[in-house]
């Protein structure tokens, strides 16, 4: 029995394998269930046929041929010819299996032969994996399983054990652990993609920024060298030869009302002060300069086309959480709503402040500009420099969720106008060259906004790079900034391209400022910004808009908007007529699918049923008559024979009730082992047996009569034993 | 580790690294299988440890030291699981079984048995657990190799071993005791007086008693005076079993071979020993020698009984100052033995000293000219008493 398991384990494992691999191999993109299910039945028939006696291969060839017979007779005449060619396969199948089930039976005596198969299964493991193939999941375990084998097989035979250590039954039993873990495996899926490990990565990340937060609380300073330093918010603006990156989780953002993909500035700090190698804040009055500021510019849209504000501008949210960095800054975009739910903060030159309050979340609503609307670059080529009267101021307030406005009045603006031209618009001296060269940039350009959009473009066409350089001793003014940027180095990180804008600006008599904070791009709900997401910009004052973002640095994304189009109120009244005639198809496939599945239905159950059934007539056909030539060929027998014959069918009747002579039994000693249990008359066959056989005396009919009688008794002591035990279990 | 376990853990990590640098269904499918691989092992150990059936067996459930009894034992599989790799470990401290090595290992098919029958030698009196101690499982990969405790272990109560001396080395203990000390059986006994309940049955004389008509009891003039006395050591010298039941099996051995070779020689010999309180017992042919034997067999050595405690009970009781020889048998020397020795000797009592003991100790009692006599804790007492 285990030597028929083992037998069949082998090889209808590597025939599967083999089988799978070449449909694989051969392009194929999936293998069909029946492709499986008949190599396995192959090998099943294969192995019984080895097996069997004489007559068990009669019977299993009557079978096989039966149920052959049955699946063809049960196509129709006519399409036999096209069932045959379209099951061709099949004989692929066979043809393979019958290879596999002999170079296994080889292999048996010579274990060698086992390398052939198993290096052939690694070779397409190698394919499969080099080609790229995707679609082999079950030849990859197939033959995982079938080496799997072989390697319980091997460390079995070099096991020294005793007791029953032969490695084919303990193959045999030992393989539904062996198949266990290879069909858990199929269960799972295998991407094409090799593993990102994002928990890791994300755990990692964790780390790190738990790290900057430890690090920056404890004040370790990064390295000062002004040649070096690592990409990342700081308080201070200086100019570093190279910058590293090395990436940490920064702040954790969720989003509100923003479209995945929108470029989106968190200001930290502004600086308005530049003494030509480094940026400083002297603006440090704490008036409310974000509400003038968005006051002022919803005061110009509401003026200019009050109607269609949500053109203009639209609110939307961000909640912040400042995961790896430990900061009382407010991050946040322009025209953000100055006050921030649960949390009490200052103002400082229109920087917002945490006070006393590090590290935490908080949410913010702001005010997101159409910077791609035409219209809206109207209104910024011809603002209104009239000072937003008091209605309109109110109307503001509306969008800005009713808050409080009632300071902000004519006078203050211009107070606060005047105040920004006072500290963002010093007096720039340029050199010579300079001056020439703005002018011929600013050629054609007449507004202010169309001169800052020029800057801005020509800026940006200067290269970007993280390694610059460090900034020559003789640079000391902003002046011989500008002119080793823009004719000697061309090339810088954000902080150049920031300062070079806000130093043209101002020569042109606009107010610029520096701003230093986060760029990055909103995701779907939530965004992770990394240090790396770190960067400088500009912003310059246009007056009777108020101030706006510009991005200088090569490479960068500008203005975020959306596209503002026309709502269509027409119906099409054909489409419901469409409608009906689509269904009337609809229902007219179904009825000719219902016909055509209920044929294919009929010739499956006789596709069934008719194999069955000619299997069937064959096995009633051919017990009687295989016990009517058995019996013709007893009666031909001689009386040697007969005895011989009628003996080894008391033993099988013995063995069947449980008595089997040990290893190196004799018959007497068996005998007297089974007389424990069985009365002497049913054994009496064994002595005369052994007299016939080693008396060399000549059979008697006496002795065939013995023998006959014996076979009848014990089959009746058998069967009372069945019933016997039946009974018992019954109870 | 276990080599295969290494292999595999190897190649584990290969696989991970391949799932890094490529996808596809060969780099997560070996992935996935070796990940795999443990776990069923794993399982697989669980359920035989489950299933795995042991039978074992003694012949008789009181067994003597040094004595060979038929051991049985059974494995068997019951299931239809394959055992793939069984290994049974015995207990080897106390007892040894002859025939069956520890490092066989044994594979068992579904429905199978394995039966093996052999001796079993305890060396040791004492109760103690003999046969099966743990049970080794290996999987089929020999990934893993999970040992755990026989849940019903074989506890079996060992009677010390009883050697028959032949002769005794030290022949001035017989000579000294020998002397008027010896009970002549045929002479008449001097003194007879009637039977009084609670007499020893075994003290009646039949020939007196029929001749009277009553129940008549011997009356051993100047017997109990005489004699062999012999003071057991009583104290339990460790805690682990290593250490003390090697030794207090040599001591008892040691104490019930004197015995019986006295015995043997017509000496009474009176024996003091001491568990909870200090206890004689006489051993003479005439009361016989098994009350004696199952006495010694249930001994009890504790730690709470010492030397000194037992000789200064013995000092104040004077009962061994009447014998004309006294045995001591001791594990270690101390001041108690010392005072007693020096006292036996000043009363003109020969005085003999067992150490059971491996080291050689210098003794100050060398001194006072009683016989020291070293008897090695595994040595073979025919050839040291």
């Amino acid at each position: 029995m285990a030597a028929v398991l083992y037998e069949l384990i082998m090889t209808a494992v590597l025939a599967l394998s083999a089988m799978s691999s070449f449909c694989f191999l051969s392009g194929m993109e999936e293998v069909r269930t029946e492709y499986y299910l008949c190599t396995a039945l192959i090998e099943l028939v294969l192995v019984l046929a080895r097996k069997l006696k004489t007559r068990g291969r009669l019977i299993l060839a009557g079978v096989c041929i039966s149920v052959i017979a049955g699946i063809v007779l049960s196509v129709p005449q006519e399409e036999r010819i096209g069932f045959l060619l379209e099951h061709r396969w099949v004989f692929w199948v066979l043809a393979g299996s019958t290879a596999c089930a002999l170079l296994e039976w080889r292999a048996q005596s010579h274990r060698w032969l086992r390398a052939i198969p198993a290096a052939a299964g690694i070779g397409v493991l190698i394919f499969f994996m080099v080609r790229g193939i995707q679609k082999g999941k079950s030849a990859v375990l197939f033959i995982l399983l079938y080496l799997l084998i072989l390697l319980a097989e091997a460390v079995q035979r070099s096991w020294k054990k005793e007791g029953q250590t032969n490695a084919q039954a303990h193959i045999a039993f030992a393989f539904p652990f062996l198949a266990l873990p290879v069909l858990v495996v199929s269960l799972f899926t295998m991407p094409a993609e090799p593993y990102q490990w994002k928990h890791i990565r994300s755990l990692m990340e964790n780390v790190r920024s738990q790290y900057e937060v430890l690090r920056q609380t404890l004040n370790l300073k990064r390295n000062w060298d002004h040649s070096e330093a690592e990409v990342g918010f700081t308080d201070e603006v200086e100019f570093f030869g190279n910058l590293n990156s090395s990436s940490y989780e920064a702040l954790r953002i969720h989003t509100i009302g923003v479209s995945p993909g929108t470029g989106i500035y968190l200001s930290g700090r502004s600086f308005d002060s530049f003494n030509g190698r480094s940026w400083q804040k002297t603006d440090t009055s704490d008036d409310n300069y974000r509400m003038y500021d968005l006051i002022e510019t919803l005061s110009a849209i509401i003026t200019y086309d009050g109607d269609s504000l949500r053109d203009y501008v639209r609110t939307s949210g961000l909640e912040i959480d400042c995961k790896g960095i430990r900061t009382e800054h407010v991050f946040m975009p322009a025209k953000t709503m100055p006050q921030i739910r649960n949390h009490e903060t200052m103002q400082e030159g229109g920087d917002l402040w945490f006070t006393g309050r590090k590290n935490d979340e908080y949410a913010i609503d702001y005010c997101r500009l159409n910077r791609r609307y035409e219209k809206f670059e109207d209104l910024l080529n011809h603002p209104s420099i009239e000072l937003p009267s008091k209605e309109v101021i109110e109307d503001a307030a509306k969008v800005l969720q009713g808050l409080d406005v009632s300071e902000y009045t004519p006078q203050s603006f211009t107070a606060y106008r005047n105040r920004i031209r006072d500290i963002y618009c010093p007096k720039t001296e340029l050199s010579a060259e300079m001056r020439s060269w703005l002018d011929d940039v600013l050629e054609g350009a007449l507004t202010d906004y169309e001169k800052l959009v020029a800057i801005e473009k020509v800026l940006s066409r200067l290269t970007y790079t993280s390694s610059p350089g460090e900034l020559p001793e003789t640079v000391t003014s902003p002046a011989e900034f500008l002119d080793y940027l823009i004719f000697e180095s061309k090339q810088g990180y954000c902080t150049h391209f920031a300062t070079a804008f806000v130093l043209l600006a101002r020569a042109e008599g606009i107010p610029a400022r520096y701003q230093q904070g986060y760029c990055f791009s909103a995701g779907e709900e939530e965004t992770k910004v990394l240090s790396t997401h770190a960067h400088a910009w500009a912003e310059a004052y246009i007056e009777g808009i108020g101030w706006l973002d510009f991005e200088p640095s090569p490479g960068f994304k500008r203005y975020a908007g959306w596209k503002v189009t026309a709502r269509s109120d027409s119906t099409n009244n054909n489409v419901t007529a469409l409608v009906e005639e689509e269904e009337e198809e609809e229902e007219e496939t179904e009825a000719t699918a219902d016909t055509a599945a209920e044929l294919q239905e009929t010739r499956s159950s006789r596709r069934t049923y008719l194999p069955l059934l000619l299997a069937g007539l064959f096995l009633i056909a051919y017990i009687p008559l295989d016990i009517l030539i058995r019996k013709l060929r007893y009666r031909k027998m001689s009386d040697r024979e007969k005895i011989r014959i009628l003996f080894r069918r008391c033993m099988r009747i013995l063995r069947r009730m449980g008595y089997r002579p040990g290893p190196g039994e004799t018959l007497q000693e068996f005998k007297t082992r089974v007389n424990r249990e069985i009365p002497e008359v049913y054994l009496r066959f064994i002595h005369v047996y052994e007299e016939i056989l080693y008396g060399e005396r000549d059979v008697s009919e006496r002795d065939l009569t013995v023998f006959e009688t014996a076979v009848y008794d014990l089959r009746q002591l058998f069967v009372q034993k069945l019933t016997n035990r039946r009974n018992r279990s019954e109870f | 580790m276990k080599r295969n376990f290494r292999i595999l853990l190897g190649l584990w990590i290969l696989s991970i690294i391949g799932i890094s640098l490529r996808g596809g269904p060969v780099t997560y499918g070996i992935f996935f299988l070796l990940t795999l691989l443990p776990v069923s092992s794993l399982f697989y150990i669980w359920l035989v440890i489950l299933l795995f059936k042991i039978f074992q067996d003694l012949e008789g459930k009181e067994l003597t030291a040094n004595h060979p009894a038929v051991f049985r034992f059974v494995l068997q599989n019951e299931s239809f699981l394959l055992f793939s790799g069984v290994r049974v470990r015995f207990y080897s401290d106390f007892s040894e079984i002859s025939g069956l090595s520890d490092d066989i290992e044994y594979e068992l098919m579904p429905k199978e048995r394995i039966e093996r029958k052999t001796d079993l030698v305890c060396k040791y009196r004492g109760n103690y657990e003999v046969g099966v101690r743990t049970i080794e499982v290996t999987d089929f990969f020999r990934f893993f190799t999970i040992a755990y405790k026989n849940p019903e272990p074989l506890r079996l109560k060992v009677k010390p071993d009883i050697v028959h001396l032949t002769e005794l080395k030290h022949t001035e203990i017989l000579l000294s005791a020998v002397k008027d000390s010896r009970i002549h059986p045929n002479e008449a006994d001097v003194l007879m007086r009637e039977y009084v309940t609670g007499d020893d049955p075994r003290l009646i004389n039949w020939k007196a008693s029929g001749a009277h008509g009553k129940l008549m009891i011997r009356e051993r003039i100047g017997e109990q005076q005489e004699g062999i006395g012999i003071l057991m050591d009583p104290h339990r010298y460790s805690d682990r079993m290593e250490d003390y039941l090697p030794l207090e099996n040599r001591i008892l051995e040691t104490v019930i071979a004197l015995n019986l070779y006295l015995m043997e020689q017509g000496i009474p010999v009176e024996t003091v020993i001491r568990e909870d309180r200090t206890e004689y017992l006489n051993v003479d042919p005439h009361i016989g020698f098994e009350s004696f034997y199952a006495r010694m067999a249930n001994y009890r050595f504790t730690h709470a009984s010492t030397t000194e405690t037992l000789i200064a009970e013995v000092l104040r009781q004077a009962r061994l100052f009447h014998k004309k020889t006294v045995i001591l048998v001791l594990h270690e020397w101390c001041a108690s033995a010392d005072s007693l020795v020096q006292e036996l000797i000043r009363n003109g009592i020969y005085t003999a000293v067992y150490l059971v003991n491996d080291t050689a100790s210098d003794t100050p009692i060398a001194a006072h000219r009683a016989d020291v006599i070293q008897v090695s804790v595994n040595a073979d007492l025919t050839e040291v008493l």
